[in-house]
């Protein structure tokens, strides 16, 4: 760890070049040996070695660039810088050290924050927010014209792209992490979704919810969000958050790591020249803006925080579906059991026994007998006698009533829920003593009248 | 609340139809604490519809009111749920079909609405078979939705839960609770509502890979929507209205070969799952659309030859 912190300090010290103009762009430029800071005044030349050199423009910058330089939109196209007016309709190119406008437009002010970029030879916009509305739009420079114009999209195109994050793949444009607002609230709702554009048909296609894992995703206040493509991943990070996260599409896989250096100190503007990231840092002491480069080489030397998948995809989906199944069968074997437990009980009412929905007519004496077996398994012959016996008879005559009323029961029962329900034992205490037990698979319930 | 025993009932204990307003209690607690600290949402006019569903349930469980009325409730809610936006606008090449007119998608939507809600009602006449089959589609349908919609999937355990909670007094003899027409109606709407969402061509559905949409939706409802059909059928046969209620469904047919109500329910479960299991395979075959419906079909036969005939 000490090596690679020394590594990184070294790193960092290797290259330092300061400004002192707050208002200045970074641009990448169309040599791999330097780039270029552009101001109002001019532009400097900074070459990777570490030397820097100030030029003023060869021509005056166009009047209709009456905004600061820093919030022009930079895209290098066909070794070809363009400057991109915030909000869309100006464009400008920045060749041979000076600036010139190329379109035949005006500031539409309708796509602020939107993503430039270029496919093949034409370049887009695409998203933004203007005129209190979010847009999922992209229009298209026309070289000959000068014009925008407006692209049409089919699919599951999503409603309204601000702040999104963006990576180009061959001919997909994939977008997340963005937000929308409702046109009367203006109340921001952040997209969880994956969405991808085919560039050549331009179908959008939505491709699933992004982890949850990537929480940060949902996070507030996380601050500028910087994003570019490094060896086909993205990589992108939030200034307020010191992390960096790494996201391979193909693969669908999502890497999380603790960065104090790489991104957190530098704010939005930065370039990646020869895998190297090169960005501003402010010092609050003296003011005074340097520019300072990391080797991107040595993120394989970071640890990784969180290694997961980054949208649910196929692969989530079927585990989800095994869940499902397993869900289903534990529900099914729960019930079973439950079922079991309660499959054999019988309700009494003053007429007849009933399960599942089947009745039966009963004698009042059989009725009578139950009644006894709903209120305890094991009844004692003296409680069942007291049904039968009867003061002008004898108790020979009860008995052979009661042992015929109980059979009778027995059969019938037997022969209508085919389980036997009452069986005679003897008493353990006095084998003189009889006793009636109720099945004990089998429950008896007395149905209270209300 | 006592659920009356007519001639054609399949129980005569005791029970009470307050087992949907349990439901339905039990999904507005959940979505009250989803939406407070989750991200559960789901369209304002779904859960207006739903809850105007439910309020018909209710009033049918407590007054029962009549059959047209219920009708013309259910064709309201349909309307109010249309206005979410999700609503069948394709038939994603069924009969060579792909996008249909604006008008055409409401009517087949309210259509289909009024078909899944009363299908769901219909099949609630043994213990624990609407619900079993409504855990049975919510739990397939989850995983399309935890692809597509993250703030909807939590709509799904609220409603298992539920419904696997609401299962233990179903089966109970002693405290018996049915569904009542609350519990089925706020299901089938709750049903008919995902169905809308699959069906509609601006939600992503990962199963579009190796099944086709309205397929998928038929298999997961395949017990409600043939036993609606052919009970129909065999009414309108016998010159009988064929909203007359009696006891030509297919789970009285198990009841009347002496199965239990849990037999008869788990049986129908088991069976609508192979359906589904036999419908996922087929279709990942290449075959046609066609061709993957007359196996479906043969299979059903079958299926109806061994256990029903």
């Amino acid at each position: 760890m000490k090596n690679l912190i020394l590594f990184l300090f070294l790193s960092w010290a290797s290259f330092s070049q300061t400004i002192e103009n707050d208002d200045y762009l970074i641009i990448e430029g169309e040599s791999s040996k330097y780039f270029y800071i552009l101001t109002k005044d001019g532009y400097y030349i900074s070459e990777l070695a570490g030397k820097i050199t100030f030029k003023e423009y060869t021509k005056e910058i166009p009047k209709s660039l009456n905004v600061p330089v820093s919030t022009l939109i930079p895209l290098l196209h066909n070794s070809q810088t363009y400057l991109l007016y915030p909000g869309g309709g100006l464009l400008y190119t920045f060749s041979d050290g000076s600036i010139s406008r190329i379109d035949r437009s005006f500031p539409h002010r309708n796509q602020y924050g939107a993503y430039f970029f270029s496919y093949k030879e034409n370049v887009f916009l695409i998203g933004g927010y203007g005129y209190w509305q979010t847009k999922s739009i992209i229009t298209k420079f026309n070289f000959n014209s000068g014009d925008w114009e407006l692209v049409n999209t089919k699919g599951q195109q999503p409603v309204g792209i601000d702040q999104g994050t963006y990576f180009i793949e061959d001919n997909k444009l994939y977008v997340f992490d963005f937000v929308s607002r409702e046109i009367n609230t203006q109340k921001e709702k952040r997209n969880e979704n994956l969405y991808v554009l085919d560039l050549d048909s331009f179908e959008w296609k939505k491709l699933g919810v992004i982890n949850d894992t990537v929480d940060l995703i949902n996070v507030k206040n996380k601050g500028v969000k910087r994003f570019f493509k490094f060896e086909d991943k993205l990589i992108f990070s939030y200034s307020n958050n010191p992390g960096f996260f790494l996201v391979d599409i193909q693969n669908n896989s999502f890497q999380s790591f603790k960065d104090e250096i790489l991104f957190y100190k530098s704010d939005n503007q930065f370039i990646i020249k020869n895998n190297r990231l090169i960005g501003p840092i402010k010092n609050t002491l003296t003011g005074e803006t340097s520019f300072e480069k990391f080797d991107l080489t040595s993120i394989s030397n970071y640890p990784a925080l969180v290694a997961t998948y980054f949208y649910r995809d196929k692969e989530e989906f079927y585990q989800y579906i095994y869940f499902a199944l397993f869900f289903i069968t534990v529900l099914i074997i729960i019930l079973s059991m439950y079922h079991r437990m309660v499959e054999q009980t019988y309700i009494i009412d003053e007429s007849s026994i009933s399960i599942s929905g089947v009745s039966h007519k009963l004698l009042p004496i059989e009725i009578s007998i139950l009644t006894l077996f709903s209120k305890e398994k094991k009844v004692l012959n003296s409680k069942l006698m007291k049904l039968f016996t009867k003061d002008d008879k004898t108790k020979d005559y009860a008995v052979k009533r009661k042992n015929k009323a109980l059979a009778a029961l027995e059969s019938k029962l037997l022969k209508l829920f085919k389980i036997s329900f009452i069986e005679k034992n003897k008493s353990k205490g006095d084998s003189r003593q009889l006793t009636y037990s109720l099945n004990k698979r089998i429950r008896i319930i007395e149905e209270t009248i209300d | 609340m006592y659920d009356p025993i007519v001639s054609r009932s399949s129980h005569n204990e005791k029970a009470t139809r307050s087992g949907g307003m349990a439901l339905f209690f039990t999904f507005c607690i959940c979505y009250g604490l989803g939406k407070a600290i989750y991200s559960m949402s789901v369209d304002l006019y779904a859960l207006i519809a739903w809850i105007f569903i439910a309020l018909t349930g209710m009033a049918d469980d407590f007054f029962s009111i009549k059959y047209r009325e219920k009708f013309f409730l259910q064709v309201f809610a349909a309307i109010v749920m249309l206005q979410s936006g999700i609503y069948i606008d394709s038939f994603h090449g069924v009969f060579g079909i792909y996008e249909i007119p604006i008008w055409a998608s409401y009517i087949i939507s309210i259509f289909v609405f009024i078909v899944i809600v009363n299908a769901f009602n219909l099949i609630d006449g043994i213990d624990g078979l609407s619900a079993l089959l409504s855990i049975k589609f919510f739990l397939l349908v989850a995983g399309i939705i935890t692809i597509s919609s993250k703030e909807m999937f939590l709509v799904i355990p609220s409603i298992v839960g539920g419904i696997t909670g609401f299962l233990f007094f179903n089966f109970n003899p002693v405290k018996k609770v049915f569904l009542g027409d609350t519990g089925a109606l706020l299901l089938g709407s709750v049903i008919a509502f995902f169905i809308f969402y699959i069906l509609n061509s601006n939600s992503y559905i990962i199963t579009d890979d190796f099944i086709s949409r309205p397929l998928m939706v038929i298999l997961l409802i395949i017990y409600p929507l043939a036993d609606t059909l052919r009970a129909s059928l065999i009414r309108m046969y016998k010159g009988k209205s064929p909203f007359l209620a009696d006891r030509v469904h297919l789970h009285h047919r198990l009841i009347d070969k002496g199965y239990s109500h849990w037999g008869a329910s788990s049986l129908i479960l088991g069976l609508s799952i192979t359906v589904v299991m036999v419908g996922v395979f087929v279709s990942s075959l290449s075959i046609s659309l066609t061709a993957c419906s007359l196996i479906i079909l043969v299979y059903l036969a079958i299926l109806y030859y061994i256990f029903f005939n």
